[in-house]
């Protein structure tokens, strides 16, 4: 029997997946205890729901998590609807300002799915737009004119920040305006790349700009490996990069490995473990010059790990109501036991406390990361590397490398 | 169970169209429908997401029936029956409008 967490991969894989065949049989025979707050957590229920309706395997599922998961993937789909609207409203209001300007992020990918397939397949939560820097304060304040408002005080959080303060109306999809993409990166050069590379697509009530293949793939890597180890090696985080990957549009991988190398990102090594697992979702061949360190991140022990954070906790009857994303005590510590695994993964220090804490928290916060820590080392022990059928990481990047 | 009474009485000669007040998507064969004014959403099954494909045209009712039994293994009244539920339900969560005032409040 496939382990329900390699299962779940294979299935989202977008190439080289097992046969629909035995995905359909691996699905008809999964303990799915725990799963529903697994794919929670990784952001990835209507990539699950389409995929498992497309292999007519949503059937033979159990039924408890059949029904959760259509109500889960419905919600996401109702909130995206949401999101496409706002970026439709604040495309027209662009253009009413004479202000050009470069979409961003899931709400830009979804525009372009012909291009990219299953890149509307995540939930997406704001609409992201890139203006040039000169124009951005003023345009911020202009939208504030048509309705929308910031929350008080937050203006100056974000002074030196790539975005502006995030605008929201009554609505409830925020709005980002980015004078760049990173704060490693400045705000010309940005617009240069993102401007540079666009091309104009059609929305409801006109055409936008969206960014080409290259900087779509870049700045969700850039996103990701800014952001933090547990939000990057998320599904829906990676789904960003396969989605760009598998499509047929052309990616300047000389460029995405020179700005690697230039030391752009944070940390080259984990855009490198990154990009490994994005190309092994998306079935395709990570190019040499970015391949990471063998073995590379193996995403499935990942998924395993955290799979069976969520089942003890549900056994235990620890937090099993709360949703992974709830800020009950409980539910912070599953988190942090979920993530921990992820950063030993990646060889990264403990998770560090939170700016600010007092030295009590931080001290108490050092010594959960640490127990956390163990948890996941003591699972490695007791746990195979591999389950039955499942090709290790390794084995996909050599058989990559033979395909180059 | 008593059904609550539409406030929409769709006859087989009205000709709907979904509303300009939504947004909906397709959801892996089903249709999910935001209403952008409320933000409630709504899911259509397979064949409810055939007959929102069928309005998003002006359409007359009893061509929407005449589809559906040609698409599926349905009686005539049976499926008469569902399609009017189903478009005084959407006309009553503001989802679709009539073109020819065939539809009267039924309050009215």
């Amino acid at each position: 029997m496939i382990p329900v967490a390699d299962l779940l991969l294979e299935t989202l894989r977008l190439r080289q997946r097992r046969s629909a065949a035995e995905l359909r049989h691996g699905w008809r025979e999964a303990r799915t205890d725990g799963l529903a707050q697994l794919v929670a957590f990784e952001g990835c229920s209507l990539w699950l729901h389409r995929r498992l309706k497309e292999l007519d395997a949503l059937q033979g599922l159990d039924a408890a998590f059949t029904v959760w998961l259509t109500a889960a993937a419905r919600r996401v789909a109702a909130t995206n609807l949401a999101v496409d609207a706002q970026r439709d409203a604040v495309a027209g209001i662009l253009d009413e300002l004479g202000c050009p300007h470069v979409l961003l992020k899931g709400a830009a990918q979804r525009l372009v799915t012909h291009l990219y397939p299953y890149a509307d397949a995540r939930a997406v939560g704001d609409v992201d737009v890139l203006v040039p820097e000169q124009l951005a304060p003023d345009v911020w304040k202009r939208f504030q004119r048509a309705g929308f408002t910031a929350a008080v005080g937050v203006e100056q959080r974000y002074a030196d920040h790539h975005h502006l303060a995030p605008l929201s109306n009554e609505f409830h999809v925020s709005v980002e305006l980015h004078t760049s993409t990173s704060n490693a990166i400045p705000p010309e050069e940005a617009w240069r790349r993102m401007n540079g590379s666009s091309s104009t697509t059609e929305r409801r009530d006109g055409a936008t700009k969206v960014a080409g293949a290259t900087e779509l793939l870049w700045h969700a890597l850039a996103h990701a490996v800014v952001e933090s180890s547990s939000y990057a090696f998320r599904l829906r985080c990676l789904l960003d990069a396969a989605a760009v990957w598998t499509s047929d549009q052309e990616v300047d991988w000389t460029a995405i490995t020179s700005r690697i190398d230039s030391g752009e990102l944070p940390d080259s090594n984990m855009a490198r473990q990154w990009l490994g697992a994005a190309a092994w979702l998306a079935g395709r061949p990570c190019p040499t010059s970015l391949a990471p360190e063998e073995p590379g991140f193996d995403l499935a022990r990942a998924l395993r790990w955290r799979l069976d954070v969520f089942r003890w906790f549900a056994r235990w009857r620890l937090a099993a109501a709360q949703g992974p994303w709830s800020m009950g005590p409980l539910a912070r510590v599953r988190r942090l036991l979920a993530d921990e695994g992820t950063r030993a993964m990646l060889a990264l220090s403990l998770t560090p406390p939170r700016a600010g804490s007092g030295p009590l928290r931080r001290a108490g916060r050092w010594a959960a990361a640490g127990v956390a820590r163990l948890c996941f080392q003591s699972w490695c022990m007791i746990k195979p590397t591999h389950g039955i059928g499942y090709r290790h990481a390794s084995h996909v990047h050599a058989s990559m490398s033979e395909q180059q | 169970m008593t059904v609550p009474r539409s406030r929409h009485a769709v006859s087989l000669s009205s000709v709907v169209v979904v509303g300009k007040g939504q947004i909906s998507s397709d959801l892996a064969g089903e249709a999910v429908i935001l209403n952008l004014e409320t933000g409630m959403y709504y899911g259509l099954a397979r064949v409810g997401a055939r007959i929102w494909d069928l309005i998003r045209e002006p359409t007359r009712v009893v061509d929407i029936r005449d589809a559906i039994v040609r698409e599926y293994e349905v009686e005539v009244e049976r499926c008469q029956h569902d399609v009017l539920c189903l478009l005084e339900q959407l006309a009553d969560t503001g989802l679709i409008e009539f073109r020819d005032g065939a539809a009267r409040d039924a309050r009215d």
